[in-house]
């Protein structure tokens, strides 16, 4: 398998580079057989990381442990299922996923792109090649997948068992393929500047992309918070580490990237400025790509060490030149041709929007780099993390949800501070209800009730939209008022679509204000019998189990949950006050009023081949609030160490999710093909316009 | 805890500034603004001030615990790491406290031992300030770009006039707000009929223009 994998890759650089060469010839001396034949070399090279991907799929299926890639991550006793995890486990098999997703959407992009397209295709062709190009001439000379072990081996070292969790079959291949396909509308745009075709066809099909892997990135990173929260052990969700960071930030900026581009499509606007950002998150998810690279984390200084991390560093420095050289270089063409009317209007609500993720952005970006720096300086290590990602980035979050509530009110063009004033009431009132309800229950943690109240704001006035559209088809239409508010949606499913990713946006929200503002904890080491009480909860440690196997001993706590009655613990709750303590151990028997509400058996698992603990928590889930149980230690003595925490509106991290996919399924929903000629840009294009103004 | 809030002050009231500046505000009121988001997020700070003393110990050392780093993990506060040596420094922790030392005590007796490498968050002292600063810097440059932006657009002249203020200022709103959302939103169930209107207009004038940039050339 090793030869026909090498062979694979070494076709996939010839076909690749043939794209290049070919379309970049056939549009100089117009030669379009050679555009076409390139275009299908695109093909190809699909074809050629196809086959070097099965060449491998088959390496795992069949035990190949000749293959160094193969025998690192995976081995005998490793469920079949786990060789898809296998397959991207580490970096040089990464790299082979990332390429053949690179090549799967550039045939698809390319082979779907609109007729009106093709004078600026071949650029966009070469564009792709170019980065097809590079991944395989990476994995051909520096990380191959398909290097031969140098010594004999009868079983392999066995997957990481940290990847043994169902959601690692889609976290790291949504991101990745995320991360990667941010290529495909920089090369559409990109490809329409180099060719002077200035107008706005690039656009739909940009956008449609853009949207594609903002979701697919979203969806992987809130499937890997969720990985995180049930097996890292470490009782989070979301660390603002470098690996997280470098997702976040391209996703950050083509979240910005797609308000504005609706701009551009229905008011010719802000041209530049959608260029910048694509290329913006394009340099991101290639940086994001070369700290993802690898499968477990990879820390920013380690990047510049290794060939492949200066490798990419290079690649990633060269775009960036290539990119902005482009972008200045037809600068002066990309006028608007209209202005920004008033600040209260829809474009403005974009370009507030926009400000504030770009904010964001850069000061995460500006977070991850500054370790460098001080080391540079100063030749001191310093750490950036979480509470500094949460200082500097909240605040500007909070706006962010703020601005989320009063963009959709905002028309297009103008409005009149008076009606803007009208349609804010609703929300206003929603937002100063919940403060009032916080401020009533005696919470003190202020900027959780401003978050609150943001999110509610924000809520109500998609909620109004809907609400008063659908009236509004009531009156006129006598529809029904579910009828009225389907149709108001697949009226305008791009936006509609969008308001109903604000709603997962908010449910996220409420998750992190939640877990992040009321969160309780308590350690302590209990034995057989004992309960650890917290909150109304009740924690008794029933039973260890121990299960020795070869590869690893895992041990479970099993634990019963009861729900309790504070007043039998008085005595008990006024000690660990005066302590000083979160909660307190009691080791007499139940209450009377306690009830059992549940069991939990955490585990806790040593893995020998790689020195590795894993973890998995034990978690009750509610609305209301996750408790949450990790097994720190098992004890010499018997007792076990458990970290006990209480983690409000954790849930809605997770309710998030599908709401997400919802709303952006609804947003790319694509119209039949009849609507969809009448739907296009409606805007007349700079060229003709640049042609009227030079023509007067 | 103070910090956060300083920041807030300077975020909130640049903010305010920003749209007073986009609106072309006269300075009094520019003032006035300025003065009362100063004073909101003054009463904020007030009333969110809470002193070391306020938590209990348990709560005083989860919190260190998220500030402090892991010596020996990747990119681990201590209070989510599962390495032994976490456990330990948690336990010192609480001795600390018990012995009545402040939160300031506890991390420079740990930077001291570990390297500042060990605060989550990097302290915002001599070199390190940079890191606190540099967000004020993005922020404000941010608001110059786009103050600046909005300015020159809106000098350019307008290539195609539209629909003039009054249009919008008599319509009302709530009767506008028609089936599908009339003026609310540019019309989307007209919007094919607005398309073929444009491409006609277009054909139009781009057949005249075209006579006449073929006689100047």
């Amino acid at each position: 398998m090793s030869e026909v994998g090498s062979i694979a890759l070494a076709l996939g650089i010839c076909v690749s580079a043939y794209a290049l060469v070919g379309s970049l010839i056939g549009i100089r001396s117009n030669v379009p057989e050679l555009i076409i034949s390139s275009r299908r070399a695109i093909y190809m090279s699909l074809l050629a990381a196809s086959a070097a991907s099965l060449a491998l799929l088959i390496a795992f299926m069949t035990n190949d442990f000749t293959i160094k890639y193969v025998y690192e991550n995976s081995n005998t006793v490793m469920g079949r299922g786990y060789t898809l995890v296998a397959f991207y486990a580490a970096n040089e098999g990464s790299l082979l996923y990332i390429t053949l997703a690179l090549t799967l959407m550039s045939t698809l992009s390319i082979r779907f792109a609109p007729q009106r397209f093709d004078k600026a295709l071949p650029y966009t062709t070469a564009i792709l090649a170019t980065a097809i190009c590079f991944f395989f001439t990476t994995m051909l000379l520096v990380a191959n997948p398909f290097d031969l072990l140098d010594f004999e081996a009868t079983d392999g070292r066995g997957i990481n068992p940290l990847l043994l969790h169902p959601g690692l079959y889609s976290h790291p291949p949504l991101t990745m393929a995320g991360l990667i396909g941010i290529s495909i509308p920089f090369a559409f745009s990109t490809g329409a500047l180099i060719s002077g075709e200035y107008g706005d066809d690039w656009v739909d099909i940009a956008r449609v992309f853009a949207i594609i892997m903002w979701g697919l990135l979203g969806v992987g990173m809130l499937i890997g918070a969720w990985w995180a929260y049930t097996i890292l052990g470490w009782g989070g969700y979301w660390g603002w580490d470098p690996i997280e960071n470098v997702a976040l930030m391209p996703w950050l900026v083509l979240t910005a990237f797609i308000h504005s581009i609706m701009v551009q499509r229905r008011r010719g606007m802000f041209r530049m400025w959608n260029i910048v950002l694509i290329d913006i998150a394009f340099v991101l998810s290639l940086l994001g790509v070369s700290i993802n690279r690898g499968g477990t984390v990879v820390s920013v200084h380690s990047f510049a060490e290794s060939s492949l991390g200066l490798l990419f560093l290079g690649f990633m420095i060269l775009s960036l030149v290539f990119a902005f050289s482009i972008f200045l270089w037809r600068y002066p063409k990309l006028q608007s041709e209209r202005a920004v009317e008033s600040f209260l209007s829809r474009e403005a609500s974009f370009l507030v929007n926009n400000f504030l993720l770009l904010v964001v952005t850069s000061v995460t970006l500006w977070g991850v780099l500054f370790p460098l720096f001080s080391n540079l300086a100063r030749d001191v290590d310093v750490s950036v993390s979480a509470p500094y990602f949460n200082r500097v980035n909240g605040p500007v979050l909070l706006t962010i949800i703020i601005i989320m509530g009063i963009g959709p009110l905002l028309p297009w063009r103008r409005t009149s501070a008076r009606s803007l004033k009208r349609w804010l009431i609703p929300p206003g009132m929603a937002a100063l209800a919940v403060v009032a309800i916080f401020m009533l229950s005696g919470t003190t943690e202020f900027w959780a009730v401003i978050g609150f109240a943001a999110v509610s704001f924000a809520a109500v006035a998609v909620l109004e939209e809907w609400w008063l559209g659908a009236l509004s088809r009531v009156h006129n239409l006598d529809e029904a008022v579910p009828v009225a508010w389907w149709r108001l949606i697949n009226g305008n499913r791009p936006r509609h679509g969008g308001y109903i990713v604000h709603l997962a946006v908010l449910s996220v929200a409420i998750g992190v204000i939640g877990t992040q503002f009321f969160d309780q904890r308590y350690d302590a080491a209990i034995m057989p019998g004992e309960s650890i009480v917290i909150d109304n909860y009740r924690i008794q440690f029933i039973e260890h189990r121990v299960d020795d196997r070869p590869d690893r001993v895992a041990q479970w706590a099993d634990i019963n949950v009861y729900s309790i009655n504070l007043d039998d613990y008085t005595v008990e709750r006024n000690n660990a006050a005066i302590e000083g303590r979160s909660g307190f151990v009691v080791n007499t028997d139940a209450r009377n009023s306690d009830r059992l509400i549940g069991k939990l058996a955490p585990s806790y698992e040593q893995h020998r081949n790689f020195e590795l603990i894993s973890v998995r928590s034990g978690i009750m889930t509610s609305p209301l609030e996750d408790l949450y149980v990790i097994p720190r230690d098992f004890l010499q003595d018997g007792r076990v160490s458990l970290a006990v925490s209480i983690n409000p509106l954790a849930v809605w991290l997770w309710i998030a999710g599908p709401i997400f996919i919802l709303g952006t399924m609804v947003a790319l929903w694509p119209y039949p093909k009849l609507e969809r000629a009448t739907y296009r840009s409606t805007y007349p294009q700079p060229a003709t316009l640049s042609s009227t103004t030079t023509g007067n | 805890m103070f910090r956060l809030h300083c920041q807030n002050v300077l975020i909130i009231s640049m903010a305010a500034q920003i749209m007073c500046l986009l609106r072309k505000i006269s300075f009094a009121k520019r003032a006035r603004t300025s003065l009362i988001s100063i004073a909101i997020v003054g009463i904020f700070i007030i009333s969110a001030c809470v002193s070391e003393d306020d938590l209990t110990a348990d709560q005083r050392a989860y919190q260190l615990s998220q500030q402090l780093m892991c010596p020996v993990c990747d990119g681990q506060t201590l209070d989510q790491s599962q390495a032994q040596i976490s456990q330990d420094m948690k336990a010192v922790i609480r001795d600390k406290l018990e012995a009545g030392h402040t939160n300031e005590q506890i991390r420079a007796y740990f930077i001291q031992r570990y390297g500042e490498a060990v605060l989550a968050a990097p302290d915002s002292s001599g070199f390190n300030l940079v890191a606190w600063i540099m967000p004020f810097i993005i922020f404000a440059g941010g608001v110059l770009i786009v103050a600046n932006a909005m300015r020159r657009m809106k000098k350019q002249p307008q290539l195609a006039p539209e629909t003039s203020q009054t249009d919008i200022d008599t319509v009302q709103p709530d009767k506008d707000r028609t089936l599908d959302d009339g003026f609310y939103d540019e019309d989307e169930n007209l919007q094919p009929y607005l398309d073929r209107v444009d491409r006609h207009f277009l054909a139009l004038t781009a057949k005249s223009d075209r006579g006449q940039s073929e006689d100047s050339t």
